[in-house]
């Protein structure tokens, strides 16, 4: 049902669209007809363009995120180990957190050059300090009982953590997640957009700037909807599989 | 009593606690023995809890010595299991089994996965074993915590009002089971409750904690447990420790 949802909102938008142009009579150079888009979308695809593309896009995030998570994880851990780092954590992350990764693009390209480490620190800053939130919060709501029945097993501090307060703090970990997603995806493509192509190899951002700058609009719609597609799946599909297989199934959604 | 034998499974002897100047705790003692249920009885606030916490070294002394088996013991130990009121003690993300295997697999018991099956057996859950927490009722997840406690085989187990926010019903089950459970396993328990039904219904000896800080009065049951509230015995023993318990919270 809700599939089918999909496709008529789709295909509603596709007969507003071709009215539209139509009715208007609009140039193809500034509302191209969506058989054209179609056609430059099933082109890229065909020459592996846009795969390419998409694939150099999602293992900048992969690498950013993975980094990211990790550098959380363990500044979780040490702030649950220490008032001190707690204070300071916290203190860090009100500054940090709400500034939009884009903001910092000039300094990381005075610092990193234009290569894929200045988009990996830009993605690490945006899936970082969400998480880190995120994690804080969960760590803190831990109940007390687990760290009696903790302590009354004897377990060690790492046994705690990892066995216990880190499974608890999962349903905390996978709201983060989306979020961190969320931001990360919208920073890479920004910022793709503005450095362009990254050692010979560009990512979707990337393919909407050449799009613009031969002027094929049709090319810049079907990236603009692949784009949208993507971030649809992966938040529906990835994060919704992800929710299913954790908190849905251990009943700890919040 | 410091100059009883030491042969008792959990001997707490001399126990003073105070939180900030006032003193919860002064000067307690008792002893539970293997398969023996004493129940201890007190007002809201008198230190039952402070003391079943003490008695699984959960919480220090100020003064005073917890013995096990005649050996002091300070520090906490998976021998000396507590199970809690609350809900949450069991892991929303484990399923039944991976709760009672959970501290087996962690102290490394060799047999950890026929004991879990056989604890989850015993406490009537085999059927369930598969489920997560959120799907069972609360008087099933407290079994759960009764079978993740038994699997250890402890030589104590304290239990604070483990039953507390069940239903009548339900208490009722538990309780049986309870009883089935020391008989089968043997484990000295000390259970901490303020309903006087469940003491008298329950306990081999009541322990009265007035609201003091020192005991109040101790009362042996003989008739065999779990016992039917409709005996003249239970009403009288009721009738007393209510008395007892309406001046010792005062």
């Amino acid at each position: 049902m809700k599939r089918l949802r999909v496709v008529i909102v789709l295909a509603a938008i596709a007969v507003l669209w071709e009215a539209g142009r139509r009715i208007f009579t609009v140039s193809p150079l500034v509302m191209p007809g969506v058989v054209e888009v179609l056609t430059a979308l099933a082109a890229a695809i065909l020459t592996g363009d846009i795969l390419q593309q998409l694939a150099f896009s999602f293992s900048l995030i992969g690498i950013g995120t993975a980094i990211a998570i990790l550098l959380a994880l363990v500044a979780t851990v040490a702030s649950a180990a220490s008032g001190l780092v707690r204070e300071t954590v916290s203190t860090v992350s009100s500054l940090f957190h709400p500034l939009p990764g884009i903001a910092l693009l000039p300094v990381v390209i005075l610092w990193f050059g234009t290569g894929r480490a200045a988009i990996a620190v830009i993605i690490v800053h945006s899936v970082f300090w969400p998480l880190l939130t995120n994690l804080l919060a969960g760590y803190r709501s831990v109940p007390a009982t687990y760290r009696l029945v903790s302590r009354n097993l004897r377990l060690t501090a790492a046994q705690f953590t990892i066995r216990i307060a880190l499974p608890a703090t999962v349903p905390y970990l996978v709201a983060g997640l989306r979020i961190a997603w969320a931001r990360s995806w919208r920073a890479l493509i920004s910022a793709e957009m503005i450095f362009g192509a990254v050692a010979a190899q560009g990512g979707l951002g990337w393919f909407l700037h050449t799009r613009r700058v031969f002027m094929d609009t049709a090319g810049l719609f079907a990236g603009i909807f692949v784009i949208m597609i993507i971030g649809s799946v992966v938040e529906r599909g990835l994060f919704g599989l992800l929710e299913r297989r954790t908190v849905g199934r251990w009943g700890m959604s919040h | 009593m410091g100059n009883e034998p030491l042969t008792h499974a959990l001997d707490a002897v001399g126990i003073w606690k105070s939180y900030g100047e006032e003193a919860v705790l002064r000067g307690v003692s008792l002893h539970v023995d293997s398969g023996e249920i004493v129940c201890l009885l007190g007002p809201s606030g008198c230190g039952k809890s402070t003391l079943a916490r003490i008695c699984t070294s959960l919480l220090d002394v100020d003064r005073g010595e917890v013995r096990v088996n005649g050996r002091a013991v300070r520090q906490p130990d998976a021998g000396r299991i507590m199970i809690f009121q609350e809900q949450d003690q069991i892991f929303p993300w484990k399923t039944v089994r991976g709760n009672v295997e959970f501290p087996l697999k962690r102290r490394r018991y060799a047999n950890w996965k026929p004991t879990a099956e056989q604890a989850i057996a015993d406490v009537g859950l085999a059927a369930a074993a598969g489920k997560y927490p959120y799907q069972l009722s609360g008087g099933m997840r407290q079994r759960v915590a009764l079978a993740r406690a038994l699997a250890l085989r402890p030589a104590v187990l304290v239990m604070d009002e483990p039953f507390a926010h069940l239903d009548a019903s339900l208490r009722r089950d538990l309780q049986d089971l309870l009883c089935t459970l020391v008989t089968e396993y043997r484990p000295a328990v000390l259970f901490v409750t303020h309903d006087i039904n469940e003491a008298v219904r329950l306990a081999d000896r009541i322990a009265l904690l007035g609201g003091n800080g020192v005991f109040a009065g101790e009362y042996r049951v003989e008739a065999p447990r779990p016992r039917e509230s409709t005996t003249r015995e239970f009403r009288r023993l009721a009738a007393t420790l209510l008395a007892q318990l309406a001046t010792a919270g005062e």
